[in-house]
């Protein structure tokens, strides 16, 4: 095993990552949601300790988002029900990415849909944007030409999505899936045949939290999506069973609070790393990781290609 | 419909100053005490600062609106109540210690110095209350001119009256049990201390029924209201979309607006307190 040689314009040499078709400075990709469209995070923390930063979702039609109250603090983690508000592609292009631009770091879209065709316009209009570096399916929005059913929880659906958004761009395709179903690899598989380049394991778990004064949930929908650490030997699991099952790279997204983590994310199959509730705790947080792993590889001499799916499996009675 | 802002607060590792434990005049509410001149030359009555809450448990961090924030000491004080893990982990802080802040965070009040204030609130909303008066007070009014409203369950929970009468303040209160002041809530002191001049303004600060009684208060006199408004926060600038509120356009239509960064001080008239 031999580490990379650094390069002395790369502030963090050792963590250059080759993500399918991207080639990015860190693994640390910002999830969508968790950081705005950048710029609010810009007097915080340094923006060049990540890869890419995903952009809040973005769908044709502006989205008002879920009723008060939408968020709620659960034991090692947080509920959030925010119902991707967004202000819709016209605002986005003309008002949002401009800013977003300005702050030099690479960009990714997620993209929300009602319909595929809704998913499919968003990706030919997204297209054009020399910004972006990829395009991500947030596959868990309820379809409803099938009864609300998440595009994601369909291989059938799923396929049908991702080869429309493939079809439509020639920019790389993240497909990010939800956990919430009972089998995700016949789906993983979908997403991969259909021409996905990368796949972003994953969203939040579907949870609940019921006010024992009133009776009612603590926030205005009866479910709402779990992050935090609470989620990350769940979201470890899922990208673990499915680096075994498909060729393409995996961002390994759920409850990434510090380097240890990021560190078996990666040992789990993992090429990319996603940072999303531990933004809100500690916006510096990112950039010790990068510091982290950078010292986690040079201790021992590696690179960060040794540690991506290098899990030696169960332990073997070892006291 | 949200859009990015650029925040002014920064991370600030601020160092305790000290930390007051204010029972038993005041069980269960602490008042604490940072150095942090940044946050000090920054604040504006209505901000707040988001504060990690220590020992390494990695909650979200808890906003606390600003009490003080004194320029020549660079100290900047805020006062809450004990009511959860965070503010538990909090209360174990001592001088000497430090506090991860970020701040100062969102709008505070569009003060107009030029018209009459009524400035009225309740529990842990008095505070920040506190600091718009004194600001009253640097721009030179006197502190008799300045009327101030506080509500409270009881005695026990209402906070800062020593702070406004160092102010030369005296608040007219009013208490649910009747132990200080009138027996009834703060627009029943309010009314009871009619008349008011026509070109006055509220500024409000307290829990959510509070303030939509204050915010009917004033619509029903034709006055205008600024509320401060609390809720849970995620990020706290503006990029999770968490602590929305609805807010009713004059159309009737509704949307949401983030409490961090598009409040927390809001005009009252737009906020739909019937969906809260």
């Amino acid at each position: 095993m031999k580490a990379m040689v650094p390069e002395a314009t790369s502030r963090f040499p050792l963590l250059k990552t080759k993500l399918g078709p991207l080639e990015l400075e860190t693994p640390l990709i910002a999830a969508s949601g968790t950081f705005g469209y950048g710029s609010e995070f810009e007097n915080l923390t340094d923006l060049d300790c990540f890869g890419a930063v995903t952009l809040k979702a973005v769908s044709i039609e502006p989205r008002t988002g879920n009723p008060y109250p939408r968020i709620v603090e659960t034991p090692s983690g947080m509920l959030n029900c925010i119902g991707l508000e967004n202000p819709g592609i016209d605002v986005f292009l003309n008002e949002i990415l401009p800013e977003s631009i300005k702050l030099g770091v690479p960009l990714i879209a997620n993209l929300v849909g009602d319909r595929i065709e809704d998913y499919v316009s968003l990706a030919r209009v997204l297209d054009e944007q020399d910004s972006l570096v990829a395009l991500e399916i947030n596959g868990s929005c309820p379809n409803v030409d099938h009864g609300f059913m998440s595009f994601a929880a369909d291989p059938v659906i799923l396929g049908e999505l991702v080869s429309g958004v493939r079809a439509a761009t020639s920019k790389p395709v993240i497909s990010k899936l939800s956990p919430n179903v009972t089998d995700i690899i016949p789906l993983a598989r979908s997403a991969v045949n259909a021409g996905s380049d990368i796949l972003n394991l994953g969203n939040t778990f579907l949870g609940m939290s019921i006010s024992t004064d009133t009776w009612k949930s603590r926030l205005s929908r009866d479910y709402a999506g779990l992050s935090g650490r609470a989620i990350r030997p769940l979201a470890l699991r899922i990208v673990h069973q499915v680096a075994s099952s498909v060729d393409i790279p995996i961002i390994g997204t759920g409850g990434i609070y510090e380097t240890a983590d990021a560190v078996e994310f990666l040992i789990a199959g993992a090429t990319g790393l996603g940072a999303g509730t531990v933004n809100f705790i500690q916006p510096n947080r990112v950039r010790e990781i990068c510091d982290g792993i950078n010292d986690y590889l040079a201790e021992r001499n590696l690179a960060i290609q040794d540690l991506i799916g290098a899990y030696r499996g169960p332990a073997e009675g070892e006291m | 419909m949200a859009k990015p802002v650029k925040i002014s607060g920064r991370q600030e590792l601020a160092g305790v100053v000290d930390s007051i434990d204010l029972a038993p005049e005041h069980p269960g509410h602490f008042k604490i005490t940072i150095k942090s001149s940044w946050i000090a030359r920054n604040a504006l009555p209505g901000q707040f600062i988001h504060v990690l809450p220590p020992s390494g448990a990695e909650l979200l961090r808890r906003p606390f609106s600003i009490m003080s924030a004194d320029t020549d000491t660079d100290e900047v004080t805020f006062l809450y109540r004990v009511i959860g893990e965070g503010t538990q982990l909090l209360a174990s802080v001592r001088s000497r210690d430090v506090l991860d802040c970020i701040g100062p965070l969102g709008n505070g009040f569009p003060v107009d110095y030029e018209r009459p204030a009524i400035i009225a609130g309740g529990g842990v909303g008095i505070p920040p209350l506190v600091f718009l008066a004194s600001k009253f007070i640097d721009a030179g009014y006197p502190g008799e001119n300045i009327r101030v409203f506080l509500g409270a369950r009881d005695q026990q929970t209402l906070v800062c009256t020593d702070d406004l009468n160092k102010l030369g303040i005296e608040p007219v209160i009013a208490t649910e049990d009747g132990s200080v002041g009138v027996e009834g809530f703060v627009t029943d002191a309010m009314t009871q201390s009619e008349p008011y001049a026509t070109d006055s303004i509220v500024y409000a600060c307290g829990p959510i029924p509070m303030l939509a009684a204050i915010s009917k208060w004033s619509a029903d006199r034709k006055l205008t209201c600024y509320v401060s408004l609390e809720n849970k926060l995620g990020c706290g600038i503006g990029a999770c979309l968490g602590c929305s509120i609805p807010v009713r356009e004059p159309d009737s239509s509704i949307h949401y607006e983030r409490v961090c960064c598009d409040g927390p001080a809001f005009d009252a008239s737009r906020v739909a307190f019937d969906l809260m």
